[in-house]
């Protein structure tokens, strides 16, 4: 003994892991708690939710830089009026990345006698860098992948034409083709083409040819319309240093499209529903991470006598933490392994609603993983280890004096708190995004309680009121003042007065049983209110958001729909030649087309203002800045549209003595542009200086020709121009419509609804996605409930002996648990609908301009939603309550 | 603890002016009041004293369980002293599970825990798993049909012979007992004492029992009476 114990004294222990193991043997090996099932669920939903969205929203945006790329032929493309400088070729061949170039310009093809006006794409070999060309072997026979073509591309000395021109030339593959000055054999009818993807309708044909043979055909000559690209498609890394080191090179003329950009209206949507998401989801780890917190406290709490017991056997703090943090640290790794699955298999699902939108790439990022596995560290280390840091203090004389009080859970709901803000970082990797989100929650679970707190204290109100009157009516003065019930507390004697009542009645009919069902349901739930108030603001705040996501996504959804007047144009015709304007707006009144004004379009880009650069004019507003890089369509009109409101200054008519430039009040507002100011415009490197003489309110879903800038006519004319307009096409009118393109070949008629159609789709679909998240939301509330109903299982088994013992069956205790849990859920309920539709109200009064509020059959039926699932999961938590009998409760079993 | 199976002598249990006051919300109260004590190398010793008086915080104490606000308790093992409270809690508890044995009024055995699991407990947490010693045990004390019944499966009386094999079960030098046939009726109380001091004279090792029953403290070598927190009387066999 001696020597054992200055072996103590000289720091001589047996090592820590020799002393713990055994005891997690078997500690591990015994059933665990439900408690501890609990957390481990809790865990396990914060992990899936963490690893589904962020997998989701990572291979989203993959799959549309993909499908992006795809329709650009390449990752980057430089879009410019010339070849390629040889430096930036060799900057490219030095990062390792594929190159491409492309010419593309209309000229006419002949053959026989027939011509058509073809669009012509010359291109280098390897073209495309992304996506995948089709072609057929001949006219009407069906298209091949370009993989299983003989040959990727035409070879020099052919060309690739496309059905439409073939037909309108009468042209057979095989046919000699004259290209300019070159005749070139018809080798293979192109199917279908990279950027070929955006639904359109009718265009000139296209044709297919190499670069080399571009010089031979004499076709590209100085001043000839053009469109040259320079196309890159590498790794992801190679291509930012060379999206970085071609910016500072660009000219005014150059024009940088990456991914992206390429992708802007897309991404919008889903940027937009992955905020949503990342809210959604970042409110379901609250959640969850809060019940996993209650849930580990309870187990905790559960484990008081026997970490006494344990230490007064020799247990020291280590090792007690060692063990159960071993045990929790188990739980979260089976958690991990659960939760990356169900993770991946949500992302899957979604995946499968967005398949016929986006296809999924196969890409996994190993970030996500990453962050479930931190979201389980941060679960267990400042959700569970706190309170079991607590619970290894438990002095050993718990077990001689009858200490059962529980230490404060303030410290672990401060570390929580903190936590929880910690994990939104490290999602966001901002700080003012993460308390952006922080404090968002954390309002509205303000708000909530507050409604929460002011209906519970109106149901308080309201059951003492009756509670008076039927006392005065029903019950004789005896009954409640009889025996030790009268040294009850006021609150517990109400519920028991109501027990003896019962036993005096006893034998009576149903409907008094149900009466006194109902009464002890109320008076239960008035007497912990507290306890009741965490899991009502919980629900409350999952049906909240459920709620507004609902409301916003059924009013949006059909806003887009009915906010378009009846006939708002559908189809956008650009690039009418001026030569055919009349031709064209004929060739729509005989099909019956009913068009918007025509109006002459040019390329220009802006490049100051007031002689001044844009830093120096102070221009900070980043997409505004972004939206100068590139060229913007022009256009002269003497006359204000009829959609078109002057907000300042004067319309310039047509007899102004002077340029003079009308301007959209939004960009005039982020650019900081005034009556008068002087803007500096290129057209095609000319310079054109014109003075602000009025600014405009537009709606920019008019689906009508829109512009940030109109001169005043005619100021156009010294550039190159053409003209574009929009219109309505009915289903019928499609075949005339298209018969107008051939008519016009040089004109570009794009379908647009069929773009916003696809849009609107995508826009149901992620919307789905977000309605899924809000239900998940429901669930995590649910997990709270649960948990905090678990926290009062001892005393309600501890009063339940109580009624039991002074006659209660438990029948009336079943039905007064329904009815007290049905008004934490009616509770629950009517909060979330109120404070639902207080925030509906605000986002249609303040942000979406328009009236929101949720249905009153969808209030409703939330309502009922809210009391069915509250009382029947409760009902179920609880069953110990009135299953077992109060003699097994009394032997402690 | 000793993992041979030599008999050990007990070890000799010293407090000098122990003081402990609890506070409750503004106010201090007193519980014990400068207690001195010795109790020699196997000697058998009871506490006895009425409800209140602060027998349960005075064993708490010399139990290695609870620090006194100022006194001292020592225990001394061939002649070389050791001042308890003078070391950190991770010591105590080392010397709780290696030195001390303790048996409960109201058993303190783990709920989720057979009988064999919990007298394997105070094994386990000295790093070891030996299943064959804690089995010997139960059997000394007549469980051996017992063993893999949870307590609530127990009668108050099997409970307690359980925590006895537990307190015995590390082989310790000095035994705690509070109020141990506290929650028996007469007849399962007098076997269990029975056993208790057959165990106790067999392993050699010293007892200190707070109890409220004069009989059974007149079976001790040594009584102390408690009241209200002071030595009232003191007595040897």
């Amino acid at each position: 003994m001696t020597a054992e114990i200055n072996s103590l004294l000289q720091h001589q222990k047996p090592p820590l892991i020799s002393r713990f193991l055994p005891l997690l043997a078997s500690t591990v090996t015994r059933k665990p708690s439900p408690e501890l099932w609990l957390f481990f669920l809790c865990q396990m939903l914060a992990i899936t939710i963490v690893t589904g969205i962020l997998i989701f929203t990572d291979r989203i945006q993959t799959a549309i830089f993909q499908e992006s790329a795809k329709m650009m032929a390449a990752d980057l493309v430089v879009q410019s009026n010339g070849l390629v400088d040889p430096a930036w070729q060799r900057q490219a061949g030095l990062l390792g990345l594929d190159t491409v170039q492309s010419l593309r310009f209309p000229s006419m093809l002949f053959f026989n006698d027939q011509l058509q006006l073809t669009d012509i794409r010359a291109v280098s070999d390897g073209y495309p860098l992304r996506g995948e060309l089709t072609a057929s072997a001949t006219l009407g026979s069906p298209p091949m992948a370009q993989q299983r073509l003989k040959v990727a591309l035409p070879k020099s000395g052919e060309v690739w034409l496309d059905a439409r021109s073939a037909e309108a030339l009468g042209a057979q593959v095989g046919d000699q083709i004259e290209v300019g000055d070159r005749s070139l054999r018809f080798s293979q009818v192109l199917v279908d083409e990279p950027g070929a993807a955006i639904p359109s309708l009718g265009f000139a044909g296209r044709a297919l040819i190499r670069l080399i043979d571009i010089e031979s055909t004499g076709l590209v000559v100085a001043g000839s319309r053009v469109s040259y690209s320079w196309m890159l498609a590498g790794e992801e890394k190679s291509l930012a240093i060379m999206e970085s080191w071609l910016k500072s090179r660009l000219s005014v003329h150059d024009n940088l499209v990456s991914r992206v950009e390429g992708s802007q209206s897309t991404e919008d949507i889903l940027n937009r529903a992955s905020s949503f998401l990342s809210l959604g989801g970042a409110m379901a780890v609250l959640l969850a991470g809060l019940a996993a917190m209650i849930s580990a406290s309870r187990f905790m709490a559960g484990q008081l006598d026997n970490v006494a017991i344990m230490r007064a056997l020799g247990a020291s703090r280590q090792q007690l933490f060692a063990v159960y943090f071993s045990q929790l640290l188990i739980f979260s790794l089976l958690a991990l392994l659960l939760g990356y699955s169900l993770g991946f298999g949500l992302q899957s699902l979604g995946f499968y609603v967005l398949q016929d939108v986006l296809a999924m790439p196969s890409e996994l990022s190993v970030s996500s993983f990453i962050a479930g596995a931190v979201t389980a560290l941060f679960c267990l280390l400042c959700f569970a280890v706190p309170t079991l840091l607590g619970l290894i203090k438990v002095s050993p004389m718990r077990l001689l004096r009858s200490a059962s009080a529980q230490a404060s859970q303030k410290k672990a709901y401060v570390v929580f708190a903190l936590g929880f803000l910690l994990l939104l970082f490290f999602y966001s990797g901002s700080w003012q995004a993460s308390l952006i989100v922080y404090l968002g929650i954390f309002s509205l679970a303000v708000a909530v309680a507050f409604v929460s707190v002011l209906v519970t204290k109106g149901l308080l109100i309201i059951h003492r009121r009756q509670s008076l009157v039927s006392v005065n009516l029903h019950y004789s003065a005896s009954d409640l003042s009889s025996g030790s019930l009268s040294e009850r507390s006021s609150a517990g004697s109400h519920a028991l007065t109501s027990q003896v009542s019962f036993d005096r009645v006893g034998s009576e009919p149903k409907p008094v049983l149900n009466r006194l069902a109902l009464r002890m349901g109320i008076a239960a739930f008035c007497r912990q209110p507290q306890t009741s108030q965490l899991r009502t603001i919980a629900l409350s705040l999952t049906l909240t958001i459920l709620i507004v996501i609902m409301a916003l996504r059924a009013a949006l959804l059909a806003d887009w729909q009915t906010q378009l007047p009846p006939k708002a144009p559908n189809f956008f015709a650009v690039n009418i030649l001026s030569s055919e304007v009349d031709s064209f707006s004929t060739a729509l009144q005989v099909a019956q087309v009913e068009q918007q004004p025509l109006y002459p379009v040019a390329r220009a880009r802006l490049m100051a203002i007031n002689h001044l650069s844009f830093s120096e004019w102070g221009v900070t507003n980043v997409d505004a800045l972004a939206s100068l890089e590139r060229e913007m369509v022009m256009t002269e009109s003497s006359t204000l549209a009829d959609d078109n409101i002057l907000f300042a200054g004067q319309w310039h008519g047509d007899d102004s003595d002077e340029i003079e430039v009308s301007v959209e009040k939004d960009i005039a507002d982020s650019l900081k542009i005034g009556l008068d100011d002087k803007l500096h415009f290129s057209f095609a490197g000319m310079e054109v200086i014109a003075r602000v003489t009025s600014i405009r309110k537009l709606d920019w879903n008019s689906m009508r020709p829109n512009f940030y800038f109109i001169l005043s006519p005619p100021n156009l004319s010294s550039f190159p121009f053409t003209y574009m307009t929009s219109f309505f096409v009915a289903d019928q009118q499609v075949a005339e419509v298209d018969n107008v393109s051939r008519q016009h070949p040089s004109a570009t008629i794009i379908n647009v609804g069929e773009i916003i159609e696809r849009a609107q789709k995508l826009l149901a679909k992620v919307s789905l996605a977000v309605e899924a998240l809000a239900w998940v939301t429901v669930f995590a509330g649910l997990l709270v409930m649960v948990a905090s109903l678990r926290m009062t299982l001892d005393k309600r088994l501890a009063e339940q002996t109580i009624f039991r013992a002074i006659g209660s069956s438990a029948s009336l205790l079943k039905r007064s648990l329904w009815v007290e849990l049905s008004i934490g859920g009616l509770l629950a309920g009517l909060s979330a609908v109120i404070s639902a539709q207080v925030i509906l109200y605000s986002l249609g009064r303040w942000v979406f301009d328009m009236p929101l509020l949720a249905p009153l059959g969808m209030t409703f039926m939330v309502v009922l939603f809210s009391m069915l699932l509250v009382a029947v999961v409760g009902v179920r938590v609880l069953k110990l309550v009135y299953q077992l009998s109060p003699v097994t409760i009394w032997r402690g079993s | 603890m000793t993992n041979n199976t030599e008999k050990l002598p007990g070890l000799t249990l010293t407090a000098k002016g122990l003081v402990r006051s609890l506070s409750l919300s503004s106010q201090t109260v007193p519980i014990i009041q400068g207690v001195d004590l010795q109790i020699g190398a196997g000697e058998t010793c009871a506490i006895i004293g009425a409800s209140g008086s602060g027998k349960t915080t005075l064993l708490g104490m010399l139990a290695a369980m609870d620090e006194p606000d100022s006194g001292s308790v020592e225990i001394a093992d061939d002649n070389i002293h050791y001042s308890i409270y003078q070391h950190d809690e991770d010591w105590r508890a080392w010397l709780r599970g290696h030195a001390m044995g303790f048996v409960f009024q109201d058993f303190q055995l783990v709920d989720d825990m057979t009988a064999l699991e919990n007298v394997l407990l105070p094994l386990e947490l000295a790093g070891q798993r030996c299943s064959k010693t804690a089995k010997s045990w139960l059997a000394k004390v007549g469980l051996t049909d017992r063993i893999r019944h949870y307590p609530r499966q127990l009668s108050g009386g099997e409970q307690q012979r359980v925590a006895l094999a537990r307190a015995f079960a590390n082989q310790p030098r000095i035994l705690f007992a509070d109020e141990p046939t506290g929650s028996l009726d007469e007849t399962t109380g007098q076997a269990m004492i029975e056993l208790l001091f057959e165990l106790n004279a067999a392993s050699g090792s010293t007892l200190v029992m707070v109890t409220h029953d004069p009989a059974l403290a007149q079976r001790c070598d040594k009584i102390y009476g408690l009241r209200q927190g002071r030595l009232a009387s003191s007595s040897e066999a």
